[in-house]
């Protein structure tokens, strides 16, 4: 096929999916929808994650030491901590600021402070340590206890509070991606069987012209190709409409989304992500199309 | 040009088309090709433009045995064979001049030259005035015109001819055999096949009768004889 058959093939195509008229309305609807629902999934998924780092973030463990553990022994272990993989940051916090911290906390119950002067100071030293991964913890602690040769530490208080609110959260996260993706693969086999409905009708409307480009000799790919081009163009238009829908919707939600989701500002990622958003539209759009085509294709177009 | 070698063609449930078919056919003939419905006329043609293939046996074109094309090259195959049938096949959408140059614009051939040789077909054919028209304002007979002129707009070196006036009153019939002949005398060779008695009788060519898959009879003038 040399670039001019090419060509004709790829204008013919323009011709059916003009000509189709309504059927290429539906067909466009149906597609919109689902790379629509892609969109709102894609927000919800990077909003949910962005809650979770950000929760991340603020969680810090701490790993209480002995009280009569003594500097130096301290400072090593601090060091050996910071080398393992998977440590974000790490805070040494000794008896006198804890007890400055406990003072602070407590400053206007004067029962606590009283009992705690007469005491002097019960408070152990501790390292506040933070993780790129929480779900890491374990692994992590797991291998402070190996170089912890001394015996210096002696309490997380990791476990026992705040694993259950970061494992938790993690699971929502990972459950709404999955809803997130099952609903979208949902959307997309309806998309690629109307698309494919539509090719399959366009096939039968011009299953004279393919008998008679058989007769005089088509190329199997110069039979195929218009309506490659007609799903592809399905995709194409669907995803722009999709992107001219999803960005005004969104600019102008603004206001009450950026109430409800503190995390993050939507419209300035939107923005900042604009280019690559387009992009992935557009080729699912397309692939989409294509992949319908290609089915319809194989199942009716006998060459 | 055309050669059969020992050709049987058994469709499924045993129903057979044709039996031990051996037959040669030169440059430059015009053969027709007669017997009554389900004797094999058709098969025998579809054969030649590889709409079928033998159950048995070879179809040799140009000394190639055109039984072992493939698939990816059964289109260039085609485009050195025209073939015009009883409905005419023409695309209602189209005028008469897209309907014709359609079987250049497949072949990749420039805008130009699609020009010159349809519009020189179209005045082969007669019908260089109407080539603005649509298939449904002419008559049966300038329809199969328009079929005729397609089939040949890429000077091919053999027409095959299935029934073309299957659908045609006579003044129309006479009309189209006058243009075949009038194309087999430019130097293309000519396959009819048609139940038409009269037709086959006046042509006074060779003629080559099928029963139940059989070639009964193969005369040089021939007369429609079963």
């Amino acid at each position: 096929m040399n670039f001019l058959t090419f060509w004709r093939g790829v204008k013919a195509g323009i011709k059916n999916f003009f000509r189709n008229g309504w059927l290429s309305v539906a067909t466009i609807s149906i597609i919109v929808l689902t790379l629509f629902l892609i969109n709102i999934v894609f927000l919800i998924t990077v909003v949910s994650n962005r809650t979770l780092e950000n929760v991340q973030d603020k969680i810090d463990v701490s790993l209480y030491l002995k009280a009569e553990a003594d500097d130096s022994a301290i400072k090593s272990l601090e060091e050996d901590i910071r080398k393992i993989a998977g440590v974000k940051d790490l805070n040494f916090i000794s008896k006198e600021v804890a007890l400055q911290d406990f003072k602070e906390k407590h400053k206007d119950d004067e029962i606590i402070l009283k009992s705690i002067e007469e005491l002097g100071n019960p408070l152990q030293p501790s390292f506040s340590i933070k993780m790129e991964n929480p779900e890491e913890y374990q692994r992590v602690f797991q291998k402070i206890k190996e170089l912890d040769v001394k015996g210096l530490t002696s309490d997380i208080d990791y476990y026992s509070q705040k694993k259950p609110v970061v494992e938790k959260l993690s699971s929502i996260t990972k459950s709404i991606r999955k809803v997130g993706i099952f609903v979208v693969l949902i959307f997309a086999t309806i998309a690629v069987l109307v698309t494919f409905n539509s090719v399959r009708l366009t096939m039968h409307n011009y299953r004279r012209e393919v008998e008679i480009m058989k007769l005089v000799g088509a190329g199997h790919w110069f039979i195929r190709l218009p309506f490659i081009v007609e799903g592809m163009l399905y995709g194409f238009f669907s995803a722009w409409i999709s992107i001219l829908i999803f960005y005004p919707l969104i600019y102008f939600l603004s206001p009450y989304l950026n109430r409800a989701v503190e995390v993050m500002d939507i419209v300035q990622y939107l923005n900042e992500n604009a280019i690559k958003i387009v992009a992935i539209q557009l080729l699912s759009g397309i692939f989409l199309g294509a992949l319908s085509s290609l089915i319809a294709i194989r199942k009716y177009l006998k060459i | 040009m055309i050669h059969f070698r020992n050709v049987s063609k058994i469709y499924t449930g045993d129903v057979v088309a044709l039996r031990d078919v051996n037959l040669d056919i030169g440059k430059g003939e015009f053969v027709s090709v007669v017997g009554q419905s389900g004797t094999g006329k058709s098969t025998l043609l579809k054969m030649i433009i590889l709409e079928e293939k033998p159950t048995i046996g070879q179809v040799f074109f140009n000394e190639r045995d055109i039984t072992t094309i493939g698939n990816r090259e059964i289109p260039h195959y085609r485009r050195r064979i025209g073939v015009v049938f009883q409905d005419f096949k023409l695309i209602p959408k189209r005028t008469v001049f897209e309907n014709v140059s359609f079987a250049l614009e497949i072949a990749g051939k420039s805008n130009k030259e699609i020009k010159t040789n349809v519009s020189q077909i179209l005045e082969i054919v007669g019908l260089a005035e109407k080539s603005l028209k649509y298939p449904t304002q002419l008559s049966g007979g300038e329809q199969q015109r328009v079929a005729i002129a397609r089939a040949l707009v890429h000077h091919p070196a053999v027409l095959v001819a299935d029934e073309p006036t299957g659908n045609l009153d006579m003044i129309n019939t006479w009309e189209i055999i006058e243009l075949l002949i009038r194309i087999n005398k430019l130097g293309t060779t000519v396959l009819l096949a048609t139940h038409n008695k009269e037709m086959v009788d006046r042509l006074n060519r060779r003629v080559i009768a099928l029963d139940k898959g059989n070639i009964i009879r193969d005369q040089l003038e021939g007369k429609y004889m079963i």
